[in-house]
Formats: structure tokens, sequence, C-alpha cells
């Protein structure tokens, strides 16, 4: 048996990595945060509430239930995990806003656009699990550590980004009726009865 | 459209959100600075600790937190500076056999640990440590099994008398032995097929030889391969373990490299040491007297030469475990387990060699740091890579050996030094072509 190849980190090399990682995710994360509270007010809050806790669950997770390690290009997954997390929320958010625009009351818009971008956000993450999980399993090293992070990224991310969103809308809009949304501005259709001249198919 | 969820689910969100914060909370936790220190082959003596706590008084370095237990003795320190001259120090105190390693210790509140709750594993790259990538010699594999069927193929043929002209290793995979004539050679046959399953037997004449080819089929041979990327995995895993590294990690990749990675570790010289300090085995009897001076070499054995036969008759990988017991009689003695085939080659060995010495040679590769001038007229260190044999044990045969039997006659000390000695060549592999 031979050493074909030998490498040392030091510590503080490895240190710096480590902050400069995190400093990545804060930055990423910051930015999410911002944009979404800009663009979507007090949904932009739910989904921002549901960022951070999907940010808790990942590192949970790879605390204690599986003993992933954390590499550097897990930090890259968790960063990707941030966006893909509000992305779902986008997909909600713009959907509500279209049920809105299209006069539907305040109730009704939520539940549709829950529902509504439900499958889209179902197919989206499973595409990206399924390239994940052959990375993983083809993968050595860097790659293996990537992929690790962004699979449980998808799963945990799925349950703040859907049902975490959820129950706060709920918490603050539920059960009461006529009650305008504050999810950034929408421009209402104009209802055009019967002159719609539909174009050719 | 109420749009409200169930109590229930509320409450169910809430405790994934309150887990979520608990098991993440060690991470708040940062590591202290330790070291770790062990012995390479036994326990850690009483005394050890004393000597480590005045030798860093000693070196004004300040510590805390000593946890000590039968393999090993922890150490925490102030931070990464005081760490690292306390390794120095005690390595100077307690000398070349003893481990010391770098580490960090948890700092991860009771309550916390007793619910599961630990910090992530960082990687390498942001901890800081050794990465090896090791190679394991394939072909070198192949030819040590085709020359221990090659000495297998000789006894056999003495057994039962057959005449030979000759046996020769043409490649890795393939063993010729000629014969004078057809009858000698098709006894031969019919005697060693059932005692090599693996091999292919094929007969030819040329230039009036009559010559039986064994060859090893490709099957075979990956089969080999993955036996022995496998026993160097888990040799690999042994040795790691007593360099105290924290979360060590040893894989495969590919079909014959393994990683190696040791987080936290800072000294490649020491992890080389003590990874290529594996070595494996040679049962050998004792050359018999007048044998031709080809036919053996000479070691030294508590002082006084040794002449050992060069056929081997046991190679370590047979050994599948080696332990230090008393006898029945309170005597110290090791006692050895060998698999089904090398419990085979063992009694066909000694069952015609009682009264002789049986000798086990300990082949380690060991690495030396040298000093040559390169083209630039500069110093430079380098690696190199040696082989050391030294004569173990010589023993005098009293029975026919089978799978299980005892090495006796030796003090406490010596089956004590003995067993771990005899383990860390068992399961080697190729390790001697390091």
């Amino acid at each position: 048996m031979t050493i074909v190849e030998q490498s040392v980190i030091g510590p503080s090399m490895g240190q710096e990595n480590l902050d400069q990682g995190l400093l990545g995710v804060q930055v990423a994360a910051g930015l999410v945060v911002l944009f979404m509270l800009f663009y979507y007010r007090t949904f932009g809050m739910a989904a921002n509430a549901a960022l951070i806790m999907n940010i808790l669950m990942i590192v949970a997770v790879m605390s204690s239930i599986i003993p992933a390690t954390l590499t550097l290009p897990g930090i890259v997954g968790i960063v990707l995990t941030v966006g893909m997390a509000v992305d779902a929320n986008v997909l909600i958010f713009t959907r509500i806003r279209e049920e809105l625009s299209e006069g539907a009351p305040a109730q009704k818009a939520i539940d549709a656009g829950y529902n509504r971008a439900f499958t889209t956000i179902i197919d989206a993450n499973l595409t990206t699990f399924l390239v994940a999980a052959v990375l993983y399993t083809i993968g050595t090293g860097p790659v293996r550590g990537f992929a690790i992070t962004l699979m449980i990224g998808i799963i945990t991310s799925m349950f703040t980004a859907i049902v975490g969103t959820r129950a706060i809308v709920n918490l603050i809009y539920g059960g009461k009726s006529g009650k305008t949304l504050s999810i950034g501005s929408y421009r209402m259709k104009v209802k055009q009865d019967g002159l719609n001249i539909a174009a050719g198919k | 459209m109420l749009n409200k969820y169930p109590a229930w689910k509320n409450i169910l969100i809430l405790i994934v959100v309150i887990l979520g914060f608990l098991y993440s909370l060690p991470n708040l936790y940062p590591d202290d600075p330790a070291l770790q220190v062990s012995h390479e082959l036994t326990e850690l003596s009483a005394g050890d600790l004393p000597t480590i706590m005045s030798a860093l008084e000693a070196a004004e370095v300040n510590f805390f937190g000593e946890e000590v237990d039968s393999e090993s003795i922890l150490i925490r320190l102030n931070n990464l500076d005081d760490q690292l001259r306390a390794k120095t120090a005690i390595e100077e105190a307690l000398g070349d056999s003893y481990i010391v390693a770098l580490n960090l210790a948890p700092t991860t509140p009771g309550w916390l640990q007793a619910i599961g709750a630990g910090k992530m594993n960082l990687g390498l790259d942001l901890q800081g440590g050794v990465h090896f990538l090791m190679e394991v010699d394939m072909d070198a594999a192949l030819t040590r099994r085709m020359e221990d069927n090659l000495s297998n193929v000789r006894t056999i043929l003495r057994e039962q008398r057959i005449r030979s002209r000759g046996l020769n290793l043409i490649s890795i995979s393939h063993l010729e032995v000629r014969f004078a004539n057809d009858d000698d050679r098709s006894q031969a046959r019919s005697e060693l097929v059932e005692g090599f399953p693996d091999l292919q037997f094929q007969s030819r004449e040329a230039e009036g030889v009559f010559i039986l080819d064994m060859r090893m089929t490709p099957a075979v041979a990956l089969q080999i391969q993955t036996d022995t990327l496998q026993a160097n995995r888990t040799t690999l895993l042994n040795r790691v373990d007593t360099l105290g590294v924290s979360e060590p990690t040893v894989q495969q990749q590919g079909s014959d490299r393994i990683v190696v990675e040791l987080p936290g570790m800072q000294d490649p010289a020491q992890a080389i040491r003590i990874l290529q300090r594996i070595a494996t085995l040679e049962f050998h009897l004792e050359s018999e007297l007048g044998a031709p001076s080809l036919s053996y070499e000479t070691y030294l054995y508590d002082g006084v030469p040794v002449n050992v036969d060069n056929d081997v008759v046991l190679q370590g990988d047979r050994i599948s475990n080696a332990v230090y017991q008393l006898d029945q009689n309170s005597q110290p003695s090791v006692n050895l387990s060998l698999d089904a085939q090398g419990g085979n080659q063992m009694n066909r060995a000694t069952r015609d060699n009682v009264n002789r010495r049986l000798d086990i040679l300990l082949i380690e590769t060991k690495s030396r740091t040298i000093t040559t001038v390169n083209e630039a007229g500069e110093e430079v260190e380098d690696i190199e890579f040696y082989e050391d044999k030294e004569l173990i044990m010589h023993a005098t045969i009293i029975q026919a050996l089978g799978r299980q039997f005892s090495i006796t006659g030796l003090t406490a000390r010596e089956a004590s030094d003995l067993a771990p000695l005899i383990r860390s060549g068992s399961s080697g592999g190729p390790y001697d072509d390091c």
C-alpha cells in the first residue's frame, strides 16, 4: 500500500474557511430576507421565519440525526437550499396574488394559492432531490458533502416552506373573513365581460 | 374557507421547531483544544498522568479538565498555541511509544448530551487535518497468494513423494510444475486438483518435459482484490483508532484506493508512522543443519543467530486472532486461531516436523526521514520506506498443530507483547508491499 496523495490543512486555514462559509450563508440569507420582506410584506415575514426554521432544522439533522460531515461544499449546499426554500414561497405567494387580482376573496386566494402551487413545488423539489441523490451515490469527497446537505435541505425546506408558512399565515389571517392581505402590490385585472376576443388557437 | 389548522397540527409544528432548536444548540458551544494521550500498543499505566502534569507545569502551560480512562488521557487547554506547546512537552516527557494526538473536546452541557444532541462534524476543509489517499498494490497481493500456492504445491508433492523437476512462478497468475514423465504429472494433478479450487489446471509438453500449468482465473483474482482492499480498510481503521483522532474516515475509493481523513491531526509524519507500522507475519520453519546457504536467512533471536528457512509455512493473513491468556497452569501463553485453510497448511507443515523449531517473522515497512541535497544545493527532507524483518518467535513444535494452538514458555511480559504484535500482522494483507 502506497500513499499516492497527501495533504495537510492547518487549523487556522480551516477556521478561515468556516468563517467565510458562515459569512456566505449569512449574507445570502440576509439578502433573501430583505427581498422577501420588501416584496411580500407580511407573507414575506412568514417566509423568513420559515427560512430561519429551515436552517435550524438542517443544522439539527446534521448534528444529531444523520452523522453527516459538514464540508465547504456542504455549506454551498445550505446556501442553495436557502434560495430554494423561498423559491417555494415565491411560487405560492405569486399564485395568491394572481387569485387576488382575479378578484377572489382573501381566504379563498390563500387556500387556492397553496393548493395550486403545491404540485409545482413537489415536482421541482423531487427532480432536484433525484439529482442530489445521484451525485451522492456516484460522487466522492466534496461532491458528496454538497449532495448530502442539499438532500437534507430539500426535505426540511418542503416542510417549512409549505407547512410552516401556512401555519403562520393561518394564525394571522385564518378564520376571519373579508380581510385584505398584506402580500405586496398586485394589479387588479379589469373584467371585460362579454367583450373578450379570444386569440385564435 | 376558514384557513385554520387544527390544534394538533400547530402543536406538531411547534414541537418540530423546538426540537430543531434544541438539537442545533450544541453547535453554539465551542470545543476546547485538547490533547489525547495513548500508548501505541498497551494500556496506560498509573504513573503517566503525574508525568504529564509535571511536564506541563514545567513548560508553564495551563490545563484543566483532565479525563483518564484505561486507554487514554484527555487534557483540555485554553488555546491552540498552548495545545502545540503542551504536545511537545508531553512528547518529550513520555517518549516515542506514546501517541499524543491533537483533539477537540466538546463542551456541550450534560443535559443536551443526555438527549443525544451533539455538534456537527466538520470536514477536513473546515477543521484542518491530514488527508491521505492510499493505493493498494494489487499485483503484490496476487503474487503473494501465488507464492503461497507454490509453497503448498511443493509440500503436497513432497508428502505424496511425487518427484518434480522444479516449480516456477511464471507470472502473477501463472504457476508451472515440471515433471520427468507423464505418470508423475497425472498423479500430481489428481492430488493437487482438490486442494486448489481457485486454480485452473492444464497439461502440456515442451522439450521432453511434462509441464502442469496452474492458472488463477480472473474471477478469483477479482475476489482476491476485493478481499485485499477490505482487509486493508479494516486494518487501517484499527490503526487509525490508535491515533486517537475524534472523527476519522477510512473510505474505499474506486477499486484499489482508500481515502483516510484525520481531522484535527496536524502531524502527517506521525500519522504515516502509525499507518505504515502495520506489518505482516510469516511462519517459517527453522532451517535444518547442513541446508544449502541460499535456502535460509539468519536472524537474531535474544542475541542468538537463528537460520530461518525461506519457505513460507503460513502467511499472517490466515490468522484470525491472537490473544494473551493464562493457561490451565496459570502460565502465560498466546493463543492463536487460524482460518480453515491456514489450519490445514499449519497441520501439513508441522506434523512431520515435531521437535523442529517454528519461527515467526514480523515484516514491517517503516519510514524514516532522510535528508538529501537537491539540485539547487538545498537540503530537502524526504520520507523513505524500508522493510524491517524481525524474528519475534522461535518455539519448538511439540505436536502437530491445527487451527488452534498456543505458544507457551513465555514470560508474562513477552506473551502480552507478542499477542498484539501477531494481531497487528494478521489481517495486514499486502502491507509488506508498502
